[in-house]
């Protein structure tokens, strides 16, 4: 198992990515990138597939030309038939296969879930620990731009909800790397969900090879008088409001849960048990959805050091429209965060 | 070929019996078999005629009637007879139930109850075969009603894109639970669906060495990188969808049509066969049936004196 020799990330001399030594400036689809062929070239059983992948922007920009080097055999264009080929990457991975679907958007997943939801999470508890099923489908939301009810969505709440689905959700170029490198070692269907908004950011990424284990979250920003939790792209829109309170006179610490299944509830709670007040950014709709979840598991475990309850930063129960002047009504910013917090500290 | 044949009829009432069996207990005072169960009794010469022509590091991905596959392939029958029973004896440990048999050491690789589900991982599995350079063969049992499913165009077309070493093997027992193909299906000839794509064998299903030659012809090019092949084997099930009844009350069939599927049972037309042409006598067949019988007593035997998984390992296997 060649996969043991890649470090975990505290194994490595790297801070998160703060840490300038041993790395470069990467964007976050050239950390992907690097992650992919490193993966490639460390495992012979390592695939990609997905619609238009040996496009020059296939996957925007992570997946560009990589069939140049490995060939077509293992990285290998789809038809457009997601039922069928997710089933294909599924039988592949219980051969022993590692292969990676790439999907640009997950809104095509809804036609996945039979696959995803009545095979890959259930084989091997199914089958009496038979069928192990190291399966990466990766799927990039997408925002703004009008681009509407169909592809727009951040459904990670639904595979939240299924259990025998690992579901991560990076932020930064370093964390691409190592989550993605975490997902392909990993033996069980790992739902690899990221944010268009986020694909041009930079950020260090080590060269070198290491794995972001998951359920570890990462506080972004210290801070003592409020927690706020920002999921995928709301992350960025978390830290430029704690930037903005920081000039108002409130310290808001910032918490990246990195992988929302399994997630690093000790760290939120260990947070909200110092400041006393949450609030939980999500990219996901509010009912039924991440934020909800989080917030029951925080209700649950620290009520006492609640001294407010908690606020949820969601999208309203909506399809996304596509006039630029609903989008702004319907999509939070940091400005809508500082107003979560305003209402709880009574700073309004 | 004179012993191959006695040898595919053993085979074959080794499956009905079982099935039999299973059927006298299923609902008896204790009813210990908790788990649904759709038996199949009259399709035999499939499941036999092609798994003859597999090696042990073949695989097979089968349905919810997947009794037959398990066995055919060489599926271990304590294990089965456990898994019915709920035991931690069972071939997935008491998980799965009667409608997800899997051995993977005999080569049972995944069984589905989603009609169709199985169809598109049989190909992937195929497809890692490939990739690994291996000579072994993937073969997909799946029904006319899973035929209707769109993941199975998709995975045909996707398999003879790449030329993958599988065989498509759709049983046509003309029923889809109890809904007959002409309230389905615009065309009901489904070969014709797919003649356009790949290589299609239509075969009496009832005959077990016409299954076996088709069979063996389109293994033959799967796994000599000739890519893959369907096969459609009409047949008839003798039992209703699920439980043990025969559906002859008025529901979806009538006496009539069940009785001239039951002279045409796979099992006793080799019967008659074997014995017209003295490849077999009666004291040969009554000692075959004895220790199959004895076979499936110790099966029951092994089951009932197997413990049900304890409470305390509910979350045993959910991660790899």
């Amino acid at each position: 198992m060649p996969w043991t020799i890649v470090n975990k990330e505290n194994e490595i001399d790297c801070d998160y990515g703060n840490s300038e030594e041993g790395a470069r400036k990467l964007s976050y689809s050239e950390a992907i990138r690097e992650a992919l062929m490193q993966a490639m070239t460390l495992d012979e059983n390592v695939f990609i597939m997905g619609q238009g992948i040996n496009d020059k922007i296939g996957m925007f920009g992570a997946t560009t030309d990589i069939y140049k080097q490995f060939g077509e055999v293992r990285v290998f264009d789809t038809p457009l038939a997601e039922t069928g080929l997710t089933g294909v990457a599924v039988g592949a991975a219980m051969n022993g296969l590692r292969p990676v679907y790439c999907h640009n958007r997950p809104d095509f997943l809804m036609l996945s879930m039979d696959q995803i939801v009545n095979h890959a999470s259930k084989y091997n508890y199914m089958s009496g620990g038979q069928c192990t099923i190291p399966l990466v489908i990766w799927a990039v939301t997408g925002q703004g731009w009008g681009s509407a009810a169909q592809h727009s969505q951040a459904l990670h709440g639904l595979f939240m909800h299924i259990p025998g689905l690992k579901v991560v959700m990076p932020t930064t170029p370093y964390d691409a790397k190592g989550l993605m490198l975490q997902a392909i070692a990993d033996n069980n269907p790992v739902l690899f969900l990221d944010h268009r908004q986020i694909y041009n950011q930079k950020g260090n990424v080590p060269e070198k090879m290491y794995k972001i284990p998951f359920g570890k979250g990462v506080v972004r920003r210290t801070g003592n008088e409020i927690t706020i939790l920002g999921i995928s792209s709301m992350l960025q829109e978390a830290l430029k409001a704690a930037e903005k309170l920081e000039k108002d006179g409130v310290s808001a610490e910032i918490i990246d849960l990195r992988t929302i299944k399994p997630y690093d509830i000790n760290l939120v709670v260990e947070s909200v048990k110092k400041t006393g007040y949450l609030v939980i950014a999500d990219t996901g709709w509010r009912t039924g959805g991440v934020a909800a979840e989080i917030a029951a598991e925080v209700y649950e475990r620290a009520f006492e050091s609640l001294k407010a309850p908690i606020e949820r930063v969601t999208l309203p129960d909506l399809p996304t429209p596509a006039a630029y002047t609903l989008e702004n009504a319907y999509y939070k910013t940091e400005e809508d965060i500082i107003e979560a917090v305003g209402r709880l500290l009574g700073r309004n | 070929m004179k012993d191959e044949r006695l040898k595919l009829y053993q085979a074959m009432k080794r499956i009905r019996m079982v099935e039999t069996a299973i059927a006298d207990n299923y609902n008896n005072e204790v009813r210990e078999m908790h788990t649904p169960i759709h038996l199949y009794d009259g399709q035999e010469a499939v499941a036999v005629g092609v798994c003859s022509e597999l090696n042990r590091e073949d695989t097979v991905f089968s349905n919810h009637r997947c009794h037959g596959h398990y066995l055919a392939k060489g599926g271990d029958l304590n294990r089965m007879m456990a898994e019915l029973h709920n035991r931690e004896t069972g071939c997935c440990k008491g998980h799965g139930g009667s409608m997800h048999l899997m051995d993977k050491k005999h080569g049972v690789a995944l069984t589905s109850a989603i009609v169709a589900g199985n169809v598109s991982i049989g190909t992937g599995y195929a497809l890692a075969e490939k990739m690994k350079k291996s000579n072994h063969v993937s073969v997909i049992f799946f029904g006319d009603g899973a035929s209707e499913e769109g993941s199975v165009y998709e995975s045909i077309c996707f398999a003879e894109l790449k030329k993958l070493p599988v065989v498509f093997v759709c049983e046509n027992n003309l029923y889809s639970i109890s809904t007959p193909m002409d309230r389905r299906e615009p065309n009901q000839d489904i070969s014709s669906k797919f003649e356009t794509i790949l290589p299609v064998h239509k075969v009496d299903g009832n005959d077990v060495i016409a299954v076996r030659e088709a069979a063996g012809i389109a293994i033959e090019a799967a796994r000599s990188g000739k890519g893959p092949s369907f096969l459609e084997c009409m047949t008839y099930r003798f039992r209703d969808h699920h439980n043990v009844g025969n559906g002859v009350d008025g529901r979806f069939r009538t006496t009539e049509e069940l009785q001239d599927w039951e002279n045409n049972c796979p099992i006793e037309k080799l019967k008659k066969e074997m014995l017209l042409e003295g490849i077999v006598n009666e004291k040969k067949l009554y000692d075959i049936e004895q220790k199959i019988k004895q076979e499936i007593e110790e099966a029951f035997l092994y089951a009932r004196s197997s413990s049900c998984p304890a409470s305390s390992e509910l979350f045993d296997g959910l991660w790899g």
